[in-house]
């Protein structure tokens, strides 16, 4: 008897992923964002981060009364926005557009027009880590500006040795200092908090990784969709309790998975896909049509780079951002280090790359990362003797380019495509 | 009396809708028309499964293909006359079957102007099922689609058309008279400015307007699709879909590819470039009643 596995994901849903969402509404609360002053739904004081900050330096600050900070993540905020209340984001562009911010990647468009809308919340501070986005320094300049906040930017040398890791250790100690300082002593780093967030961001790394080893085997173990909303490798529940609990009840339910599909093996098995740079809370649509027609076993966004941290206190996040800083950033050591074994090690027959336009700015987003991924795939196909499918969709979550219609035929036509030459027909 | 087996192909597109019915020796018949608001466009398609029954035809499979088959209440509708729903293929594997099925398998690069799209693709011959060629079957190297412009597409072409008065059946033929005198200042960013500058030049006679018209749509199709084109180049290219019955437009596509342009044509079947994924539709209706089950 054939079993559908899809009626069974469906049936069932993810419970990590409902831990999840839960855990980023806390933090974030869209559902209320039609009446209330700002995004933030947390009762506590937030730290704003960039993408690659380390989270695990807020969750380890405390306030006078000892209650928490939240790490705020402009990105997943915005991103998170877009799906919930799209009317707000439209307005957000808008209103930066009359300042003429425009020209710009479409999230920090609608970060800074939330701003000047008031609808953004107002960060005990702004912590930025130097990214190869020539416009994003400048971006959150202009919101801790706008709202009076203080900004602390955090220099990572590309270089990544000892020298490099006490630098980014000490530049670390000056922000808390410098936060403490600005907050009058209300908000400062707790060293053994600190340390208690290390072992939790450990803790989660680890049952993350075993999590994701799962879906090498044959057969989808979740949706795409839901592969691509963890977003590990920016994700700001490193260093959380809470992470640790959303960790460990994904890698139960996929093991649990992962033997029910052993035991009832698939009769038709889907082209085995790997998502490339795809954006947590990408179009539903897209996600829909890309789920259908195949198995989405690799997301790029939930790679996990860093090693273990090893020291305590600052130095052991110092080594997480020269790794992150060394191996994530760069196009070329994530092609080579990540895309060519991941192909191999999944058994991926096609890769998806959405390439998220940025306003047409980004050099993650357009050619040079595409050209270093095709690279990338020619070696990967030679490596192991059956050519990658490639399929690049030009897209924006924010802005919405491509009419629906070609996309779906785009994405119908690499399924095909795959299927013909896997078996010998299209579908 | 029976006659034997048939496979359906059905292309619903955004402008007009094919229909292509292939036996086991060739193509059984076929319909081209343009698409009507409410229900009459389905009952054409009922009226060409009754014509295949009183011929004497078992429908014994069917694919469909075409923009209006994400129409979901189209779909279903299409579904209740053949009795069960069609299998979808996507346009651009349509097409390279339809090739398949008319050429046998082929390294060619495919050309098709549609009513609101243009596509390219590049096919390869590799393994695969269809019951002859030995196992080889046509597949795809590479393809890509027009953005948002609506310049490269069959719509752009009714709008000159009619903006300029000039007869959909006769522009063609003009624009090939023309094209020596086609005027190379228009501008070619998109269609509307392409409209914009047409008008401009009323003192152009229509064949010297149909022939600028065709030479920057070329122009503006070739900034799409060139470099794919370039990359791969491949000594067959056809263009297929309803433009390609436009012979100035042919032309102007041989003039800016500098390559020579392959319409399909079929001895029997008049304009066969414009059912060429209706065609493949049947094609792959067949190849799945003989591999599948």
């Amino acid at each position: 008897m054939k079993i559908d596995m899809n009626a069974k994901l469906k049936a069932s849903g993810m419970r990590s992923e409902h831990l999840l969402d839960q855990f980023l509404k806390a933090g974030y609360n869209p559902s209320r964002m039609a009446d209330s002053e700002d995004i933030h739904g947390s009762e506590y004081p937030c730290i704003e981060r960039s993408l690659l900050f380390p989270p695990e330096f807020i969750y380890g600050l405390t306030t006078r009364d000892g209650s928490d900070v939240i790490p705020f993540t402009s990105d997943i905020a915005v991103a998170s926005t877009t799906l919930y209340n799209g009317r707000l984001i439209r307005e957000a562009m808008k209103k930066a557009a009359l300042k003429e911010y425009k020209q710009s990647c479409s999230f920090q468009v609608a970060a800074v027009g939330l701003t000047l809308m008031g609808r953004y919340p107002k960060p005990a501070a702004t912590c930025y880590v130097n990214e190869p986005c020539m416009s994003s320094l400048e971006t959150f300049r202009t919101i801790a500006r706008e709202q009076g906040t203080p900004f602390h930017e955090l220099d990572v040398p590309r270089i990544y040795n000892k020298e490099a890791a006490i630098y980014v250790e000490k530049r670390l100690a000056e922000i808390a200092r410098e936060i403490e300082r600005e907050t009058s002593g209300n908000i400062k780093m707790d060293f053994d908090k600190l340390d208690q967030a290390i072992e939790h961001s450990n803790q989660a790394r680890e049952n993350f990784i075993g999590a994701f080893e799962q879906m090498k085997g044959p057969g989808r173990l979740m949706k795409g969709f839901e592969n691509a909303s963890y977003a590990l490798f920016c994700s700001q529940g490193f260093g959380s309790p809470e992470f640790v609990e959303i960790a460990r009840t994904m890698k139960e339910e996929l093991t649990e998975r992962r033997t029910y599909l052993d035991q009832h093996p698939q009769e038709d098995e889907k082209p085995r896909i790997m998502l490339v740079h795809f954006p947590p809370y990408s179009n539903h649509k897209i996600m829909k049509e890309i789920d259908d027609r195949g198995d989405v076993v690799n997301a790029e966004v939930n790679v996990i780079w860093w090693d273990p941290i090893e020291y305590p206190g600052l130095r052991g996040l110092a080594y997480k951002m020269g790794a992150l800083k060394k191996e994530g950033w760069s196009i070329e050591n994530r092609s080579k280090n990540l895309h060519l074994p991941t192909i191999i090690d999944y058994d991926i027959d096609g890769v998806i790359l959405f390439q998220h336009m940025f306003g047409g700015i980004c050099p993650m987003a357009t050619e040079p990362y595409n050209l270093e991924l095709q690279h990338c795939l020619e070696e990967a196909g030679k490596k192991r003797g059956r050519e990658v499918k490639y399929l690049r969709l030009p897209l924006d979550v924010i802005q919405g380019s491509n009419t629906p219609a070609n996309t779906e035929t785009l994405i119908d036509t690499f399924f095909e495509k795959i299927n013909l030459e896997k078996t010998g027909l299209p579908l | 009396m029976k006659n034997g087996n048939s496979y359906l192909g059905i292309d619903f597109g955004s402008k007009t809708k094919k229909l292509v019915a292939i036996g086991d020796d060739g193509i059984l018949d076929t319909y081209y028309g343009e698409n009507v608001p409410g229900m009459e466009n389905l009952e054409t398609i009922r009226e060409f499964y009754r014509m295949l029954s009183e011929k004497g035809y078992d429908v014994k499979g069917s694919f469909a293909t075409g923009s209006q088959m994400n129409n979901r209440s189209i779909y279903v509708e299409v579904a209740k006359i053949n009795g069960a729903p069609p299998k979808k293929v996507s346009e651009l594997m349509a097409h390279t079957k339809g090739t398949e099925y008319l050429l046998g398998p082929l390294d060619a690069g495919i050309i098709d102007i549609g009513g609101h799209d243009s596509k390219i693709i590049i096919t390869n011959i590799i393994d695969g099922k269809n019951g002859k060629d030995n196992g080889k079957v046509t597949g795809i190297v590479d393809y890509a689609m027009n953005e948002s412009c609506a310049a490269t597409t069959g719509s752009c072409i009714d709008e000159i058309s009619e903006r300029f008065g000039i007869p959909i059946e006769a522009f063609g033929e003009l624009a090939l008279k023309g094209y020596p005198h086609a005027d190379d200042s228009i501008s070619a960013t998109c269609a509307v400015f392409l409209k914009n500058s047409l008008t401009q030049r009323q003192h152009l006679s229509s064949d010297a307007l149909a022939a600028s018209a065709c030479k920057k749509m070329a122009e503006m199709l070739y900034r799409t699709f060139g470099p794919m084109l370039d990359r791969y180049s491949r000594e067959t290219i056809l263009f297929q879909g309803g433009v390609a019955s436009n012979k100035g437009m042919v032309h102007a596509l041989e003039d800016v590819l500098e390559a020579e342009i392959t319409v399909p044509h079929h001895d029997e079947v008049e304009e066969i470039n414009r059912l060429m994924g209706a065609l493949g539709a049947a094609h792959l209706a067949r190849i799945y009643s003989e591999f599948k089950d």
